[in-house]
């Protein structure tokens, strides 16, 4: 995009009237390029003169109270963390290790070596505190994984929001009463699906996410699924863009997942083919 | 620093040092703006309740979002509240649980007794002077660029909504804007971006 195409859609982009694909190409030029940058402050501040010039209306006198509360209630609470945290790093071969070291300890051979003793403790215990080390830095390496996509699913509900795609998900008759809404951009390939009202899941099975496109049947990966209330979401890519898929559902698999759909259907649309 | 951005400095400061007593203290310089802006977007009140509470606890949770190299406090506040206030607008859309609220003109929100009339164009003298350009431009020119400001539609929804070419509805936000910043930089109120 040049200056000149930047220029021209600048005020919508300040207004976001744009759709995302065209929005994002006007902010990757306005964020490199000299010329364009107080064009669009201007626009932007005239944005923010029309926010302050709507009619002034007192709100209701209660809400400042509410809000002092609700904010108190939250500063004596402990501050929110990521509830979709990843499963424990297995720790069979560090565990494993310690198990011969100590076997070892138990040896005849040992049995006699007293003053090795305290070398061998200092050992396993420097080893301990290796492996805790490397739990931590996989758990930081999976708590960044989780948090990046917690940002993706955001990203692409914002898009979605922006002037994608918002089609709303049934549920069957092995569900009757869940619904959700699918977000995407068509021309993209990721995809967030945000539903509520599944029954729980039993043990040993999950929910899967399917996309079907002609005859192919893409697994969209399992669902995040909260038992305390049933809402469940799920972030999927697509090999292609997302307006080559015709179908979207959900089905009850083995906790592993599946590679075809094997199991009942729960949620299901279909969406308008591009 | 200006006066006013220091005062809104020093009660940042408090946020960031979980003083619910500089929340509140922001809540009553900002609170009826930010309600306001609100209000006119998805005119519920219940929901504008709600989403005004939301717009200050994010600054009470997150106040290091905001930075005063890019802008005032209030601009920060409003635009934050417009954002998710659209973000409502579009839900609403999507899900059609309710009717999309109508585009009102401020003498409407007067009439059913919510606004002051002498509040009519904002508290300050640049509201009225926004007022007054909005009005002297072109109004197929502001319809175009109130659905996008109040409605959150982007120029292919209004161009579809309007029955117009795509390129036509892009035009005329894009000449409304101009003309709005002309006629603004005339008052004083903006100055030239170059």
């Amino acid at each position: 995009m040049n200056c000149a195409d930047a220029q021209a859609l600048i005020d919508l982009y300040a207004l976001d009237a744009l759709p995302p694909d065209v929005a994002d190409d006007v902010e990757a030029h306005i964020e490199t390029c000299a010329n364009c940058g107080p064009e669009f402050a201007a626009a932007t501040r005239l944005v923010h003169l029309m926010d302050e010039a709507v009619p002034q209306i007192a709100p209701p006198p209660e809400l400042r109270a509410r809000i002092i509360a609700a904010a108190e209630a939250d500063a004596n609470s402990p501050r929110p963390i990521l509830t979709v945290l990843p499963r424990w790093p297995a720790t069979e071969t560090h565990q494993g290790l310690l198990d011969r070291w100590l076997g070892w300890l138990r040896a005849p051979q040992f049995a006699a070596g007293a003053a090795v003793l305290p070398l061998l403790i200092s050992a396993a215990l420097a080893w301990q505190v290796i492996s805790l080390n490397q739990q931590v830095g996989t758990m930081r390496t999976e708590l960044a994984s989780s948090y990046a996509h917690a940002q993706l699913a955001a990203d692409v509900m914002a898009r979605a929001m922006r002037g994608g795609a918002m089609v709303r998900i049934d549920g069957t008759d092995m569900a009757p009463r869940a619904s959700g809404t699918l977000y995407y951009v068509p021309s993209e390939s990721n995809m967030v699906l945000v539903a509520e009202g599944l029954p729980e899941q039993p043990t040993g099975v999950a929910y899967q996410l399917w996309l079907m496109s002609g005859d192919q049947r893409m697994n969209g990966g399992m669902l995040y699924y909260r038992a305390a209330d049933g809402h469940c979401m799920a972030v999927a890519s697509a090999p292609m863009p997302l307006s080559s898929v015709d179908a979207v559902g959900v089905t009850l698999e083995p906790s592993s997942g599946s590679v075809e759909p094997s199991g009942q259907r729960y949620l299901w649309t279909r969406l308008t083919r591009a | 620093m200006d006066p006013e951005s220091q005062a809104d400095q020093r009660l940042i400061d408090g946020v960031l040092a979980r003083d619910s007593q500089a929340l509140d203290d922001l809540y009553q310089r900002y609170g009826r703006p930010v309600y306001s802006l609100i209000y006119r977007i998805l005119n519920d009140r219940g929901i504008a309740e709600d989403v005004t509470q939301e717009v200050f606890l994010k600054l009470w949770r997150q106040p290091e979002s905001f930075n005063a190299a890019r802008g005032s406090l209030g601009s920060w506040l409003l635009s934050v509240a417009h954002n998710r206030a659209i973000d409502q607008v579009r839900r609403r859309r999507v899900r059609e649980e309710l009717p999309l609220p109508e585009l009102r003109d401020s003498e409407e929100i007067v009439a059913d007794g919510l606004a002051d009339p002498a509040d009519l164009a904002g508290s300050s003298e640049e509201a009225a002077a926004v007022r007054r350009a909005l009005e002297q431009i072109p109004s197929a020119q502001r319809q175009a660029i109130e659905m996008a400001f109040f409605q959150g539609k982007t120029h292919v929804e209004i161009s579809a909504e309007l029955g117009e070419p795509l390129g036509t509805a892009k035009t005329r936000i894009r000449l409304g804007m101009r003309k709005l910043r002309v006629l603004l930089e005339a008052e004083g109120v903006v100055t030239q971006a170059r």
